[in-house]
């Protein structure tokens, strides 16, 4: 069981109705804001995405304002925080993902990987060289197999 | 007999560019939801995931793709089908 003062790092993106403005939806954003410092969470990234076209229509509504938190915060914190998003009028929608350990393993498994080299450059560079009387044999062996 | 321009391109053997994964080669380890610039390009008009065959993409990060991509479309980031 976790216990109670773990913190962990949430990255949240929510959708605010188109009907607020620009102020009322930073006023909307301020509110939740809030809510996460209250209940305990450091904010690390603040960032509104700005109001966007919608992929799809949510709800009858073509447009919504993004706001994106990532924050460290308890897991009671973000069951609060999404309760009241989801009795919200003016949220369209909400995600809140939990990102520390992927990032860590991803960033791992990053460190660890290397590419592979693409082929064409192996087989371009050095064949063409020392095989100069061998392409017109093999268009011949081709066309027999055929 | 009408096109004799294009036997010799008949003959020539496919050219498979066995194409790169761009998340190794970048090293990112995280594949941001948020990133509709990065996502959209492995998803074609029809608004499908691209199968790794086709943008060389590493299995590693082509189940983290997906996931972003499942992602961003729950936020209308991007759509489930092309309309």
């Amino acid at each position: 069981m976790a216990t109670p003062n773990t913190q962990r790092q949430y990255d949240m993106v929510f959708l605010v109705v188109p009907e607020k403005d620009e102020a009322g939806a930073q006023g909307v954003v301020e509110e939740f804001r809030k809510l996460l410092v209250d209940h305990g969470a450091t904010i690390e990234k603040d960032e509104t995405m700005g109001r966007r076209r919608l992929a799809y229509t949510i709800k009858k509504k073509n447009e919504a304002t993004y706001h994106n938190f990532l924050f460290r915060g308890s897991s009671a914190c973000v069951a609060e925080v999404q309760r009241k998003l989801r009795l919200s009028e003016d949220i369209l929608r909400y995600l809140t993902v939990r990102i520390d350990e992927e990032v860590k393993h991803g960033l791992k498994v990053a460190r660890n990987t290397k590419p592979r080299r693409p082929r064409p450059e192996m087989s371009d560079a050095p064949m063409a060289a020392p095989a100069a009387p061998a392409p017109p044999a093999a268009p011949e062996a081709a066309e027999g197999r055929e | 007999m009408a096109a004799p321009v294009r036997k010799p391109a008949k003959k020539k053997f496919f050219v498979r560019r066995k194409r790169v994964c761009k998340f190794t080669v970048e090293k990112i380890g995280y594949i941001d939801f948020k990133d509709v610039k990065t996502l959209a390009g492995f998803v074609p008009e029809r608004a499908k995931i691209l199968p790794r065959r086709i943008s060389g993409t590493s299995a590693f990060y082509q189940r983290k793709l997906a996931t972003a991509i499942k992602r961003a479309r729950y936020l209308a980031l991007l759509p489930y089908v092309s309309d």
